[in-house]
């Protein structure tokens, strides 16, 4: 027996950075409840901040994994969609 | 020239006698062999019902046991004695007591008719056949069976065991090639004869006492030396299920065995009242001229057959439980699981509901509740929103859930904190389509905006978070790899 589900994985910070192309999929593999209709993309959470926090967990000794590629520093990170939609391809 | 019927009967004798004057009155003579342990009051007056009519016979009684030589010596009798006193009849049809006609006699007999040279009888090479229940093909020919299968199971099998080990193969008579099939056939005079007045008749029939189930053999091989023309196929219709027992028809099948064309059926049951007053009904008419076409039959009872064998995809039943990893389809349809999304994007249950053909829940394996869409407390089938009822057997609630709600895709959220029960069941059921955000379990964290005291004493749960989702997506992507291609502890790369 060996693994035959449809996995799909993304890091969270891959994710926030390109929240349309795997919403896209989703839509895409599931299929939309109104065909023919744009859909607008979900506002993410504000994670201004979280790189911060994340480090801070490491400093307490913690060691929070998979995340990705959090930057540290103070400056918020990317949330905004660089698009409002999803436009789907079928 | 007409067709002569040797009847077989052993039970139903009421049934038995309706068939017979069906024949016998439209012209047909009928030789009834009734089992030596019919008893004979019973016996009698079967025969009184039918003394009315003087072209039905009864033939020596023989006690007939399921898969010996007696029902061929019954068989051999009443087809001698057809053949003695009926010199008009062409073809004789060996039928059994369950047999119902389903077209009247002239038409068979026309069909017979334009056919007087051809013996029709299933007639398969025993190396070719594959229907026989039980695993004995040619060893039928080749080993003794001193044991009654029915009744010296244990016996039965340790002897041929013991001849297996051995060795021991008895030699199969010179000029006979071991040949099956259905034990219903439809003979012409000529064959029947040759086979009866075979010079070598004695040491067949020596060598065929000995023979497992001499009743599917015994003519079906030595049609072979004597006919001119066979029609390998029985004129009688007749299904076996998996365990090699005849189907028996209902008065449900009345449509499926008219559309047949086939000129009889076995076996009926034997109330179906409706079935017997239909076709013995001689006033209705058939689909003259037509062939016998029992396609359709047969692909409705192979597509039985087979949702018997495999079952229905994604349905557990106490009658047919399948085994772990050998479902035919573990789900009824696809679905799809959520790792991640609701934390990372807001509201994303109301959005997903609002844009995905799907039944979108919360997390159905939460350790408080089952969130059902929309809060219910309950989803079709009666499945309640209890997590100790879900956690009784979880495997069985989401599965249930899915057969429950086929024609509508489900859709749920999935995390570190739920039952992680189902993981290994949903990596390996096709039917799953899981979308996971690693890392996603620490922004509820982040965002209580507790101090970090608190979150401290949490620490564990973080080490338990790492660790399921770990295991989560190592179970997803194990020995195959995964939608993108990456290993999850990987970071991107650019």
């Amino acid at each position: 027996m060996y693994v035959k589900a449809r996995v799909r994985i993304w890091t969270i910070a891959d994710f926030i950075e390109n929240p349309v192309e795997p919403l896209q999929s989703l839509v895409e593999q599931i299929g939309p409840r109104r065909p023919n209709r744009l859909i607008e993309t979900p506002r993410m959470v504000d994670l201004t901040g979280f790189g911060a926090f994340l480090q801070r967990l490491r400093n307490e000794g913690m060691q929070p994994r998979l995340m990705g590629e959090f930057p540290v520093g103070d400056h918020p990170h990317r949330t905004d969609p660089r698009q409002d939609h999803i436009r789907l391809t079928t | 020239m007409t067709a002569g019927f040797v009847m077989m009967c052993h039970t139903e004798l009421g049934r038995a006698a309706q068939v017979a004057r069906f024949w016998a009155k439209a012209g047909a003579p009928v030789v009834v062999h009734v089992d030596g342990k019919v008893g004979q009051p019973a016996f009698d007056a079967f025969a009184h019902g039918l003394s009315d009519l003087d072209n039905v016979s009864f033939s020596r009684r023989f006690n007939c046991e399921w898969g010996t030589w007696s029902l061929v010596a019954a068989a051999q009798a009443g087809a001698q004695q057809m053949l003695d006193r009926h010199p008009q009849v062409g073809h004789v049809f060996l039928a059994s007591g369950a047999c119902l006609p389903l077209r009247p006699l002239a038409e068979l007999t026309a069909y017979l008719a334009a056919r007087p040279q051809t013996d029709f009888i299933e007639s398969v090479t025993a190396a070719d056949v594959d229907w026989t229940a039980g695993g004995l093909h040619d060893e039928r020919f080749t080993l003794h069976f001193p044991f009654s299968w029915r009744r010296q199971r244990w016996l039965f099998d340790r002897y041929v065991r013991l001849q297996r080990r051995l060795n021991y193969r008895r030699p199969v008579p010179a000029g006979l090639e071991p040949h099956l099939g259905s034990q219903w056939w439809c003979l012409t005079r000529r064959t029947l004869t040759a086979i009866l007045q075979d010079p070598d008749r004695a040491r067949q029939e020596r060598y065929f006492r000995g023979v497992w189930i001499p009743d599917e053999s015994y003519f079906q091989t030595l049609v072979r030396r004597h006919s001119r023309s066979i029609e390998s196929r029985s004129l009688t219709l007749s299904k076996f299920d998996v365990y090699g027992k005849p189907h028996v028809f209902y008065d449900d099948h009345l449509d499926l065995l008219r559309q047949s064309d086939c000129f009889v059926a076995r076996k009926v049951w034997p109330r179906a009242n409706l079935l017997y007053r239909r076709f013995l009904d001689q006033k209705i008419p058939a689909a003259a001229g037509a062939d016998p076409d029992p396609v359709r039959v047969d692909r409705l009872f192979a597509a039985a057959t087979e949702r018997r064998t495999k079952g229905r995809a994604g349905l557990y039943m106490q009658s047919r439980f399948p085994r772990r990893d050998h479902e035919n389809g573990k789900t009824p349809a696809p679905y799809a699981v959520f790792h991640g999304f609701a934390e990372v994007i807001e509201e994303f249950e109301p959005w997903a509901t609002k844009h995905l053909a799907a039944r979108v829940h919360g997390h159905l394996f939460a350790p408080e509740r089952v969130e059902f869409a929309g809060g219910a407390v309950l989803q079709p089938g009666c499945l309640s929103d209890s997590a100790a009822l879900r956690d009784y057997n979880p495997q069985a609630f989401l599965t249930n859930l899915l057969w429950n709600a086929r024609g509508e895709t489900q859709a749920f959220q999935f995390g570190p904190r739920d039952t992680q029960a189902c993981n290994w069941f949903m990596a390996t059921d096709p039917n799953a389509q899981i979308a996971v955000i690693t890392g996603a379990w620490a922004v509820p964290l982040f965002r209580s905006n507790r101090d970090f005291a608190d979150l401290r004493r949490e620490g564990l749960d973080c080490k338990r978070s790492n660790w399921r989702i770990w295991a989560f997506c190592a179970r997803c992507m194990s020995r195959r790899g995964c939608g993108s291609g990456r290993s999850p502890i990987s970071s991107k790369t650019r």
